[in-house]
């Protein structure tokens, strides 16, 4: 058997593997069944290519020769459909793809004319070597066509693809371009060019690329689930193949296999097996987790645990700790970062958590709105690498500078991947990954998998905030309650005082009414009795005058404390009008006239040449006058008492001036105070009530003016004086 | 003959306190002292022989016109009264004078504290007329409790 019929017999067998392989992985899907198709074309052209080899006579030769040929017309047409459908570009192609089945159906036709292949002669070390017929150059023109169009886009689209479909498309480019390139070698010698196919063999190269792709990456989504099967696999190939060298080693060279000095040479090789054995299983065992199937299998499982424990974890601190510390044990990083917004609505980013980054360089990721934007619109985890390959597009100006930015800052970072965080389509933070140990690309399984881990961590830091919303809450309530709960104990203390306030009130008022009223009854006794009549007639009638003043004390009393009481319990309600003073003071003094000249005290009052007209509610202004006008008098044993009006800018000042005992600076103080126990204000003011000074301020202040005090001293005169603004 | 003081700063009570025991028959059996303040009232009962005292609460120390008539120095004034309820009683040549309490000040507080003190009465001023204020002198100096060794009969 030629090298040329070994290898060609290889390639028909790893291809009809591969072929079934990736057919029974998965055969309801048109990729995989396209590429089931190429493989049994290439697997058909290579058997035929090995009884061709093996044939001893020229017209089975030319038979195996034609029938090869009919294989090798449809590898570039399955090849061109399986592309097209693999990079889903059918429908811009369709055309094309009609054109390659017709073109394939013709030369099938042709394949078995003498047009097509004439006869087979001697080339080189070949006996039966085909003769090109007229047809067979048409077909050669075609055939590198239809294989060089779909690696050019096969190549088109590696350049533009991202992640695990680039390394995909990338094993799979290389194994074709390789395979279709060992496979031309045929096509020198139909030229009579001296140069045996050599490169024959390397067919097996796109075999072997696109089982690594499959194991690997997962191409045509098949999951080689079994490491273990792969590597008990390769050990059985060594175990056999070392037997198997082993026993025709010792046929072809020592002779019988069972002769007592090969045992000897058998039991050192076994043992060197044996011994080599461990050295070799730990070898495939090593390289095949490092270069076929990673830790993706322990992320899978890691990851899920990870994302199952996410979901009891409330605070959100510990959460985002515990999101961190995951994703770094489990994909052996040395970067990780949490971004989140500050709240659900805010736009604000703030680092949750860096370990490796540096918190400055994490947080300028969000400086400006494009990342979060750029997330938000593609919903998909972003790449380094991505935003590469899109800088080599053409793209508008300003986009370009930003994608840049980012660009520039992610690498400035170190960072190989940001991971949305989506909670309801709003991007509500993120996590940027820095570049995996021994800075292998990210996997579309890993990919896969960090986007189940972003969604379920979504959902568990909403809870967490949730929860932290309601733990505040909770808080707020508590010291609302507490707040108010004060509040209204501080209400209630306020109340008590006031009720004590008002019972002091009326306990002092109930003492002031019954003062007269003593009086009252006690000397009208003296009429019931009829003793009166033991008095002489003077003495009746000042007994009659001090029943008289009771009386009207009683009255004054009644009145005053109504006022007060309606002050303070502000139902007091002035009318403002014009009013001139001037005829609030004689009116006034009409009323006190007989107790002035019963004592003959002199009332001194000059209306100034101003008019005193301000505005003001003359019946409460005139219960003021009068009450300081009769204080005045009735403080004054001797003298006079003079009111006086004065202009002053905007004011209209009055002052009740008297010549009478004056009051001590301690009263003067009192006299003001505000009215409550302990420091009553404004009663104080001598009508015997100790109402009506309280009454004339509140009046006063009423009317936005103010009521002052003087005096030198005891016994040298008051002055009380009342401003009041002209305008209210 | 009895000898009965009023303490009042009212001088229109006092006044009319005076005209009730001026004229028969109380004339001819008490001999009546009025007194506006604690001094004046002070002096008379170290001066006289008095068997009674008629007592305001609310006193002056020293007399003024009604025109400070405040609320914060009633409270004052009050305090004044209670002290010399208190010192009468506390004093062993005046202890044994009884003392009714004649006040317009009718808190049930300020009752029990004049009582408290040794008063033998508490008469609201308003509620009664002089006649009745007669009767009580009379049941207190009538009845055997209230008769001291001090007391003598004039």
């Amino acid at each position: 058997m030629s090298v040329y019929a070994a290898a060609a017999l290889v390639n028909a067998i790893t291809s009809s593997i591969l072929g079934l392989f990736v057919l029974v992985r998965n055969k309801e899907v048109k990729v995989n069944q396209l590429f089931a198709l190429f493989c049994f074309s290439v697997a058909f052209w290579s058997g035929c290519y090995y009884l061709w080899q093996v044939a001893d006579e020229a017209t089975s030769a030319l038979f195996w020769s034609r029938l090869l040929m009919a294989g090798a017309i449809f590898i570039p047409i399955f090849y061109l459909h399986f592309v097209l459908n693999l990079l889903e570009k059918l429908k811009d192609h369709k055309l094309l793809l009609v054109s390659g089945y017709v073109f394939g159906l013709i030369f099938l036709f042709f394949d078995f004319t003498p047009f097509f292949i004439t006869d087979v002669v001697p080339k080189l070390s070949f006996p039966f070597w085909p003769e090109p017929g007229i047809a067979y150059h048409i077909f050669l023109a075609g055939w590198f066509f239809y294989v060089v169009y779909p690696t050019i886009l096969l190549y088109r689209s590696y350049k533009v693809s991202i992640g695990i479909k680039r390394q995909q498309i990338r094993y799979l480019l290389t194994g074709m371009i390789i395979g279709y390139l060992g496979g031309s070698t045929n096509y020198f010698l139909w030229y009579d060019i001296p140069i045996p196919p050599i490169g024959n063999i390397l067919v097996s190269i796109f075999v072997i690329c696109t089982t690594y792709a499959i194991v690997k990456y997962r191409f045509m989504d098949i999951h080689v689930l079994e490491k273990n099967l792969f590597v008990y696999t390769l050990l059985t190939l060594y175990m056999f193949s070392a037997f198997y060298a082993g026993a025709s080693i010792f046929t072809q060279y020592i002779g019988d296999l069972f002769a007592p000095q090969t045992l000897i040479a058998e039991v050192l090789l076994t043992i060197f097996f044996v011994v080599t054995f461990v050295k070799i299983s730990e070898q495939l065992t090593e390289v095949s987790e490092k270069r076929l199937f990673g830790n993706f299998f322990q992320y899978q499982h890691r990851l899920r645990e990870l994302s199952q424990e996410l979901t009891s974890v409330i605070d959100l601190q510990a959460l985002v700790e515990k999101i961190t510390a995951g994703i770094l044990e489990t994909m052996r990083l040395e970067r990780v970062g949490v971004l989140l917004k500050d709240s659900e609505t805010s736009d604000h980013y703030k680092i949750k958590k860096v370990v490796g980054f540096h918190e400055d360089n994490g947080i300028s990721l969000v400086r400006d709105s494009f990342l979060t934007k750029y997330l938000e619109e593609k919903r998909t985890p972003l790449l380094y690498e991505e935003l590469e390959f899109i800088l080599k597009d053409s793209l508008p100006g300003d986009q370009r500078t930003q994608i840049e930015t980012l660009a520039n800052n992610m690498k400035h970072i170190e960072a190989e991947l940001c991971l949305p965080l989506f909670l309801q389509k709003k991007l509500q933070g993120i996590i940027v990954l820095g570049p995996k140990a021994g800075g292998e690309a990210y996997s579309q399984g890993e990919l896969d998998l960090l986007e189940t881990l972003a969604s379920q961590a979504s959902v568990a830091i909403e809870n967490a905030r949730l929860y932290e919303t309601i733990q505040d809450l909770n808080q707020n309530l508590e010291k609302k309650v507490k707040d108010q709960t004060k509040a209204i104990e501080d209400q209630n203390i306020k109340l008590k005082g006031l009720l004590e306030i008002k019972s002091e009130f009326l306990h002092i008022v109930s003492h002031q009414l019954r003062t007269p009223l003593t009086t009252l009854r006690g000397l009208l006794e003296f009429w019931k009795s009829g003793e009166y009549a033991l008095f002489p007639v003077e003495k009746q009638k000042e007994m009659q005058e001090r029943i008289f003043i009771s009386t009207e004390r009683l009255n004054q009393l009644i009145h005053d404390m109504l006022t007060a009481m309606d002050l303070e319990g502000g139902a007091f309600h002035f009318t403002f009008e014009r009013v001139d003073l001037s005829d609030i003071v004689h009116a006034a003094y009409e009323e006190l006239k007989d107790d002035f000249e019963k004592k003959g005290l002199e009332f001194r009052f000059n209306p100034s040449q101003e008019q005193g007209v301000i505005m003001g509610d003359p019946r409460y202004l005139r219960e003021v006058v009068s009450n300081l006008i009769d204080n005045a008098q009735k403080y004054t044993p001797h003298g006079f008492v003079e009111v006086r009006i004065e202009k002053q800018a905007d004011h209209m000042i009055l002052r009740v001036v008297d010549s009478g005992m004056g009051i001590s600076e301690e009263d003067k103080q009192r006299l003001f105070q505000k009215f409550s126990r302990g420091s009553r204000a404004e009663e104080a003011f001598p009508n015997g009530s100790g109402l009506g000074l309280y009454i004339a301020k509140q009046i006063i202040e009423g009317h936005k003016g103010n009521i002052d005090v003087f005096s030198e001293g005891q016994g040298k005169g008051t002055t009380i004086s009342i401003t009041l603004p002209i305008i209210q | 003959m009895k000898t009965i003081l009023l303490i009042d700063d009212d001088k229109g009570i006092l006044e009319m306190y005076a005209t009730y025991f001026s004229i028969p028959p109380r004339k001819d059996n008490y001999q009546f002292f009025a007194a506006a303040t604690i001094e004046e009232g002070r002096d008379i009962v170290k001066r006289e022989k008095v068997d009674l005292v008629l007592l305001d609460l609310i006193l002056p120390k020293i007399f003024e016109p009604k025109s400070t008539a405040d609320i914060q120095k009633e409270e004052k004034n009050k305090e004044y009264g209670f002290n010399l309820l208190a010192e009468l009683k506390k004093d062993a040549a005046t202890q044994g004078i009884p003392i009714i309490i004649l006040s317009n000040l009718s808190g049930a507080q300020d009752q029990e504290r004049a009582m408290g003190l040794g008063a033998k009465e508490y008469v609201i001023k308003s509620n009664v007329v002089p006649s009745q204020v007669l009767t009580v002198i009379e049941r207190v100096l009538g009845a055997p409790a209230s008769s001291t060794d001090q007391k003598t009969v004039v």
